[in-house]
């Protein structure tokens, strides 16, 4: 079996996530992503608005590894921490602790995902990671996703 | 004319009456994406291009607009 790292999408989507994670570690820390193949990208402390049970979060977002991938294709999928509460206890919304088996690995790692459906993604180019979409727009989505609480929790 | 902070970033935003589209532009974003603004209450609010800021939103977000799945 050809070793993916070989082909010339898998290298180009590497490329850019070894960028995007030297990026994002300056402004969340500890950023990291599958080197091997660009599957995933992890970011082990990511602040989130108050209300909820915990001020940081683990954060894993899936990365599209198709032909076309990832910045043609936008992520769907990020993971968090399943215990993730309101302070009041509350379970989320749009939060999902169980999945399909393909997902066991991230479920059974204490994981529950979030599905975020992007309209109009206009990633950006290599060259100005600033100017279009990127992980960075993404995990600005994710911070804005908790801070509207009243969504999430279906407090009034 | 005035600071607006931005997905954690401090913008400069000019105009008297500055609006959403303006907010965009300022901040180097796809011309496409959602302002969201944090009203003091705690409602998020999406904001129409054309709509001026609301003076006593706390923050703002700029967004890839999305749906939940």
């Amino acid at each position: 079996m050809p070793s993916i790292t070989k082909d010339l999408e898998t290298r180009r989507r590497l490329s850019r996530l070894k960028t995007e994670a030297l990026l994002l570690s300056r402004r969340f820390g500890d950023a990291r992503f599958d080197t091997e193949s660009g599957t995933w990208f992890y970011v082990e402390r990511f602040p989130i608005a108050a209300g909820w049970n915990k001020s940081h979060i683990e954060v894993l977002i899936d990365i599209p590894y198709g032909t076309p991938g990832y910045p043609s294709v936008p992520p769907e999928w990020f993971w968090t921490d399943h215990d993730l509460r309101t302070t009041e206890g509350q379970s989320l919304n749009h939060f999902f602790t169980r999945g399909p088996s393909t997902d066991k690995e991230h479920l059974n790692h204490g994981w529950g995902h979030f599905c975020v459906h992007l309209i109009g993604w206009r990633p950006a180019g290599g060259a100005d990671l600033l100017r279009g979409h990127s992980l960075l727009t993404y995990l600005d989505l994710i911070a804005t996703i908790f801070r509207d609480r009243r969504t999430l929790s279906g407090a009034r | 004319m005035g600071n607006y902070i931005v997905n954690g970033e401090v913008i400069d935003v000019r105009g008297e009456q500055p609006t959403a589209a303006d907010l965009k532009r300022q901040a180097n974003s796809v011309l496409s994406d959602w302002v969201m603004a944090s009203m003091p209450n705690g409602q998020i609010v999406k904001l129409e291009d054309h709509r001026p800021l609301p003076a006593n939103a706390v923050d703002y977000s700029v967004v890839t607009p999305f749906t939940y799945g």
